[in-house]
């Protein structure tokens, strides 16, 4: 709807979703009468695929109340507002809902039943937001269009000469794109389009040199080369406020930001995303379960306490399928390596309101190669799950 | 007890609230079937599940030890055993005390000291597994046993080992318990569910706050041998405990308090003098049946020992008389003679030949139940007040009620565990049963799909699953409305007291039953709306029409007041107001007072379900000839034409027949009642037919008075309690009838109560031909007044001025403002009012304007429009700078409310209308549609095909109806109903259920006097007018 207004008046109202109120002056010489130039607009509007009520007025607020209310095409000439805008209920003014009701109480229903109050007594009752509204029923309403301005765009777009299929000279060709969009602005995200296929990186903290976010474009483009040599690049950016940081006089130094973007951006091209991070455990009593989290820096506000530690366990992950022989409900052996000791069971079990609950029964066990291991069943297969140190 | 015996002695029950999972009765049910000789419960700073945990074990022949798990300021847990009498009574102080020192607010954060323990440690026993030197230096070495528990967790172990290594340490002995949460495994989901509540968190937030596994059932002895089959001395210590623990139940120490009597006299010959000295004044002259009745009481009274209890109950009565309060028995008490003559009830049980043995009995052993009827509000408030400055604040307490997990309740808390939505919340909890009436297809799954809610999905399985078993576990304890108990001494050592919402007020831990159970006397102090307006109707006629209205001498057989029961015109009448009375009134046509202790009576649904109310009616019309299942029945049954009504009647019964006692027969009534058990059934039965055998009866006569017997057991209501509430039914009867203006503004003034709504109220006076004048601010009182009217007659004589109590949103202090001013100086404008009464809010003075309320504050009457007109001005703040100066309110251009708008009006800001019926202003286009009004219904024969409407005032769904709904449809000019069979209801429920005005079509069924019609179309009828005004019964 904006561009249809834009193309029509320079002076467009973005007014709120689905509303666009512009200035028709200057039209008449182009188009025509007041009716020609909304069946022009119609039409257009039409061709665009919108699906719109119009309404020509000499006030932009009547003309918004008249093509969100009324169907179709209006027209407003000059001193009619009232009479038109008359048929409408109160309850579509611009007002507080309280006010609204106490029209209801009074038995006023209609912009025209407002109209007809007395001024000085319904603004003396309501005070300025009255005014407002009382005008608007009367066809008095007279205020300028608050016009757009168009946003700034972060958009830069070169279609080369020659088909490109050398990293190097694409890098050069994308970081003067950088270059030219950064000029000491702050951004947390990129996208790049390399023949119209989109690569995109965030930064979890906003970065000012274009020298970092070119050297992450580099890593992703090593890691993930294009399929075809490239004819288009474009570079679009997302500003964002700048970083402000205070120092604390006690509180080590860590890494630049940027240095440590640099650093897992420089591991995750090396062992492939979701396998760097830092791991969180879950809230949950399933052993083992955690999740990989972005890694920060900045230390974790809500880690569980860790559970006092009596000896270290080191997982095997995968766990390891094993063959347990049992007897008396008790583990004999492992691997046909027979048990010397064993403790348990230790049962859990959980998540029994999912579609897949667990339900584990673990032992401890000491084999006669003087390891101490954890074995455990869960259904109806054994495994292996780590060594205690 | 075999050596390898297993006791449990540390198992939490639902009574922990939201942190076990299972009733006291399943526990001991599931021990039992272990074969388990005795357990221990030790619920979460409470004793609520124990009396049902020993009664239940009692029954199973096991040993209930008693204790609770106290929670400590640091918190951990105490787990302390009851070994002696001492040590019960220390830890009921215990809980006491930690229970009070918290409040009302927070029950949940109720922990309890170092000192607080060390000072209540005698006789109780201590299970531990930390802190051990500190439990030895509180309870003493031979009191503290080192608890293991194990649940298949590493960590548990590790401390478990810490815990040994210390018990050798300090030569403690081991003991193992299991920590039970639940009875049975498969119960872990539903403790998972209530520790989410309990945390107010979702099953998918909850984390380690869920158990980690199934563990924490209760096990038997084998499985807890090879749990602990390197520690057998853990096992065998249970059995050495338990056999300490010797405290149960059945040794409270509970004594009644004495009633302190003038020098020189016993209990019983006080009581002895109170009873000849009343009764000589209430049976004029003391013939000798009384005097014959009130000895043998006397005698019995005298051996039961319960002089004290009648005394007490007397002196609460004296109390409220002296007060000015009214009071009245209800129940079985007014079998007593000796209650009749202490005034404590108001039905002569000599003139009614009513039996005392329904009242008390040597065989029953328990405390025989006497409940007052107050009004309700203040007056049963000072009577609960008194109760506590008599016995002093812990020797009287209010007994608790049970909140229990119901439809709605369980469908909200289990929804939000499973985090749905809350949309799905809502709709869930709509669709739970909450009509009194569930069909066979009723069941969870087919109400659950009734609301859109997809059975298939895995979560909403598990939602029914825990939905269906979570029903009536406890929820909370809350407060029963009347119950007191009260204790010689301190009520404190025999059952822990909490904190009741009043100030000052305390709670027991106990429900009534329980409180019976154990033998602890109870009074219950019950607030009755209609003795409150009762109250207030005497006090208006005294004030109004200058006459003393006495309840106990009204006329006996006042024709208008049994006019109105014929015509059942008996809207606002205490008992025979309801749809279901209503309908039967013109069948029975009462015409003396012994017929509506016959209608108070018959129209329950025990004897609609036991199938005695159409052999009576049919009697009473002379359908079916009267007969007697033997002839020695006769003097029993005949005032009720052969069928048997009453308990009182069923205890005469198989005293003749059988040659029961007084207490057999009760015996026979109670194991027939609701809590029947089969072989007790049996026992007695047997023991019937061998009297009626004895006594020559053939076994056909046999097998009919038995059958007779049995069909009613579990429903018939006390002619006693019948009696009493006849006597408050005649009496509101004789009120309506001849103040209408008083009982009226009476009822107005005490809602909620009754079956209607005030609006239909002021309908149905306005149809006996009472005036009601609007609220207004130069003449309203609080509640509504009388005033003079211009009208000569009954009901033209005075008139009923709305109150400000039916203002909606109108602060009581800013009416109290309003009127106090306008005593000095009467308002002159509205804005003269905001000044004098400035603390005003806008809405008010809009409510006000809206209600009328502000029509005639100036000279010449105005109208709603333009009060609102000026008190929107009114209303808005004015600086200090214009204070000063006059400003003329601007005339209105409003235009006045036109009918509608009026009504509208009204119900908005009032809830009712005194102005016209909002169905007057559509007669004409109802006429249109062929609708008759509602007065002419009565004049359309039976089967005729009509069309009726109005405004819902009632929509009921009894639970013996099989599934028919009964609707009443108010218009301008009486009330109509009809019947909604299940098969419309189902297809039409929304409309039905949901809309305020109602079109139905259907056939009249005019029956003797009842007029209905059967629904065949029901449809929304558009009617612009404030709905709600009906009062739905689910």
């Amino acid at each position: 709807m904006l561009a249809l207004a834009s193309s029509f008046s320079p002076l467009v109202e973005d007014t709120a979703p689905g509303i666009v109120i512009f200035s028709i002056v200057g039209l008449g010489r182009l188009i025509g009468t007041p009716q020609e130039i909304a069946a022009t607009i119609a039409r257009r509007g039409a061709e665009a695929g919108i699906q719109a009520n119009l309404a020509i007025s000499a006030d932009p607020d009547t003309a918004m109340l008249a093509a969100r209310h009324l169907r179709g095409i209006t027209l407003i000439p000059p001193d009619y507002e009232a009479d038109r805008l008359g048929v409408l209920p109160v309850h579509v003014l611009p007002a507080e809902p309280e006010l609204i009701q106490t029209l209801d109480r009074w038995g006023i229903h209609t912009l025209a039943d407002l109209a007809a109050l007395p001024e000085l007594g319904f603004i003396a009752r309501f005070g300025d937001a009255a005014e407002r509204i009382l005008r608007l029923a009367r066809g008095e309403m007279h205020r300028s269009l608050r016009v757009m301005t168009a946003p700034e765009n972060y958009l830069r777009r070169i279609e080369l000469e020659h088909p490109q299929r050398l990293l190097e000279p694409l890098l050069f060709v994308i970081s003067s794109l950088l270059n030219e969009l950064m000029q000491g602005l702050s951004f947390n995200r990129v996208t790049l389009k390399l023949n119209n296929v989109p690569r995109t990186l965030e930064f979890p903290v906003p970065v000012r040199e274009s020298k970092v976010i070119l050297k992450q474009l580099q890593f992703d483009l090593e890691a993930h080369p294009p399929q075809s040599a490239i004819v288009s690049v474009e570079l679009q950016l997302n500003p964002t406020a700048p970083r402000l940081l205070q120092h604390g006089l006690f509180i080590p130094q860590a890494p630049a930001p940027e240095k440590l973007q640099l650093t897992l951006a420089r591991l995750t091209a090396l062992l492939g995303g979701g396998n760097v991070g830092s791991p969180e455990l879950l809230d949950t009593h399933r052993p083992d379960a955690f999740v990989m989290r972005a890694f920060s820096g900045e230390a974790p506000t809500n880690a569980t306490q860790p559970a006092p530690i009596r000896f270290a366990f080191r997982y095997y992950r995968p766990p390891i399928a094993a063959q347990v022989r049992v007897k008396a409900e008790r583990p004999v052996s492992v691997n046909a390596q027979p048990i010397l000791t064993a403790a348990g069971p230790w049962r859990a079990s959980g998540d029994w309101w999912t579609t897949t609950p667990w339900d584990r029964e673990e032992w401890d066990v000491e084999l006669s190669n003087g390891g101490l291991y954890r074995v455990y069943q869960a259904s109806q297969r054994w495994f292996l799950e780590g060594m205690y140190d | 007890m075999t050596s390898n015996t297993y006791i449990e002695l540390h198992a939490r029950s639902a009574f922990s609230f939201l942190e076990g999972a299972s009733l006291p009765e399943a526990l001991i049910a599931h021990s039992a079937e272990l074969g388990l000789p005795a357990m221990a419960l030790l619920d979460r700073n409470s004793l609520s599940g124990a009396v049902r945990f020993h009664k239940q074990a009692q029954k199973s022949g096991m040993r209930a030890i008693i204790g609770a798990e106290v929670v400590a300021a640091e918190g951990f847990r105490y787990a302390l055993l009851a070994e002696s009498r001492q040590g019960y009574q220390n830890l009921c102080r215990l809980l006491t005390k930690i229970k009070l020192r918290t409040g009302h607010g927070d029950q949940e954060s109720a922990v309890a000291t170092a000192e607080d323990v060390a000072e209540h440690a005698a006789g109780l026993v201590c299970l531990s597994s930390e802190r051990m030197q500190h439990m030895v230096d509180v309870f003493g070495r031979h009191n503290v046993f080192v608890e293991l528990q194990r649940h298949c967790d590493r960590d548990e172990e590790h401390r478990n080992q810490a815990a040994i290594a210390m018990a050798r340490k300090l030569q403690l002995p081991l003991l193992a318990t299991n920590g039970v949460s639940h009875a049975m495994e498969d119960e872990r989901d539903l403790l998972d569910a209530l520790t989410c509540v309990r945390h107010k968190t979702t099953i998918f937030e909850a984390g380690k706050l869920l158990a980690k596994n199934a563990e924490r059932h209760l096990k038997g002895a084998a499985q807890m041998q090879q749990l602990f089959a390197d520690l057998p001395e853990a096992i065998a210590n249970t059995q050495n405990l338990a056999a300490r623990l010797q405290f149960t139940l059945g040794d409270l120490g509970y004594q009644f308090p004495a009633y302190p009597v003038p020098p020189g006299e016993t209990m019983n010959s006080y009581l002895r003098q109170l009873a000849d000295r009343g009764a000589r004044h209430r049976y004029r002259p003391y013939y000798e049946k009384a005097q014959r009745q009130i000895e043998r009481e006397l005698a019995m009274i005298e051996k039961l020992d319960l002089a004290g209890y009648f005394l007490i109950v007397w002196d609460i009565v004296r109390f409220c008389k002296e007060q000015g309060l009214l009071v009245q028995g209800r129940g079985s008490a007014a079998n007593s003679a000796v209650c009749y003559a202490l005034e404590i009830t108001a039905v002569d049980p000599v003139g009614m030949d009513l039996l005392f043995e329904r009242f008390l009995s040597e065989e029953r052993g328990e405390w025989p139940d006497i409940d007052l009827d107050l009004a309700s509000g203040d007056e049963r408030e000072s009577a609960i007040q008194y109760v506590y400055q008599r016995y002093g604040q812990l020797g009287a307490a209010m007994t608790a009620n049970v909140i229990t997990y119901r439809g709605r309740s369980a469908a909200r808390d289990m929804g939000k565990v499973l985090g749905f939505d809350e949309e799905t919340l809502g709709r869930l909890a709509k669709v739970v049963p909450h009509w009194g009436f569930h069909d066979k297809s009723d069941t969870s799954e087919h109400q659950f799909n009734e609301a859109g809610v997809d059975l298939q999905q895995p979560l909403v399985q598990k939602f029914l699953s825990l939905y269906e078993r979570v029903q009536d576990l406890p929820r909370h304890l809350g407060q029963h409305s009347g119950g007191m108990v009260i204790c010689q001494g301190q009520l404190d050592s025999i059952v822990p007291l909490q904190p009741a919402t009043m100030p000052g007020r305390f709670v027991v831990q106990w429900d009534k039953e329980d409180c019976a159970d154990m033998g602890i006397v109870k009074v219950d102090l019950l607030g009755l709306g209609m003795m409150a307006v009762m109250k207030e109707s005497i006090g208006l006629i005294r004030d109004h029409y200058g006459e003393e209205v006495d309840l106990a001498h009204l006329p006996p057989d006042d024709p208008q007041v049994y006019a109105a029961l014929q015509k059942a015109d008996t809207i606002g009448m205490f008992q025979v107001e309801s749809r279901a009375q209503m309908s039967f009134l013109p069948s029975l046509r009462p015409q003396r007072f012994y017929d509506m202790v016959v209608q108070v009576a018959i129209i329950r649904p025990g004897p609609i379900v036991g199938k005695m109310l159409h052999p009576y009616l049919r009697r009473r019309q002379k359908l079916e000839a009267i007969s007697y299942p033997h002839p020695a029945l006769q003097p029993v049954l005949e005032r009720t034409l052969g069928v048997p009504l009453f308990q009182e009647q069923l205890l005469r019964m198989a005293m003749i027949v059988a040659g029961f006692s007084g207490g057999q027969a009760e015996e026979l009534r109670r194991a027939m009642g609701f809590k029947r058990s089969e072989k007790r059934m049996q026992e007695i039965e047997g023991k019937l037919r061998d009297g009626m055998a004895r006594n020559g009866i053939a076994v056909d006569v046999q097998d009919l008075i038995v059958r007779s017997i049995g069909s009613f057991a579990a429903y018939g209501f006390p002619e006693s309690h019948a009696a009493s509430f006849a006597l408050l039914a005649y009496a509101s009867a004789y009120l309506k009838c001849h103040y209408l203006a008083a009982f009226t503004a009476a009822m107005l003034n005490n809602q909620p109560m009754g079956f209607y709504h005030p609006a239909t109220l002021v309908k149905d006076a306005q149809r006996h031909g009472l005036h009601f004048k609007p609220i207004d601010v130069m003449r309203s009182e609080w509640n509504c007044t009388l005033e003079r009217g211009q009208r000569s007659g009954a009901n033209g004589q005075w008139l009923v001025r709305l109150g400000f109590n039916y203002l909606k949103g109108l602060r009581r202090d800013i009416a109290a403002s309003i009127i106090e001013e306008r005593i000095h100086t009467p308002f002159a404008s509205i804005r003269d009012l905001v000044r004098r009464v400035p603390t005003i809010r806008k809405e008010e003075l809009n409510s006000l304007a809206q209600a009328g309320a502000l029509n005639f504050i100036r000279a010449e009457p105005s109208h709603r429009r333009e009060a609102l007109w000026d008190s929107e001005l009114a209303a808005r703040p004015v600086g200090e700078l214009l204070e000063s100066t006059t400003v003329e309110p601007d005339s209105s251009p409003l235009a006045p409310m036109q009918p509608e708008q009026r009504l509208f009006a009204d119900y908005t800001s009032t809830g009712l209308t005194i102005g016209m019926h909002p169905m007057r202003l559509h007669r004409e286009h109802m006429d249109d549609l062929g609708v008759i009004p509602a007065s002419s219904l009565g004049r359309i024969p039976d089967g005729v095909l009509v069309r009726i409407a109005g405004s819902v005032i009632c929509r009921q769904r009894p639970g013996t109806a099989n599934g028919f709904l009964f609707v009443s449809l108010e218009d301008e000019t009486g009330i109509a109903n009809a019947i909604i069979l299940p098969d419309l209801f189902t297809a039409q429920r929304l409309t039905i259920v949901e809309e305020p005005f109602l079109l139905i079509e259907g056939i009249v069924q005019n029956q003797r006097g009842s007029v209905s019609v059967k629904a065949s179309r029901v449809e929304a009828l558009r009617v612009e007018a404030a709905a709600g005004v009906s009062h739905d019964f689910h």
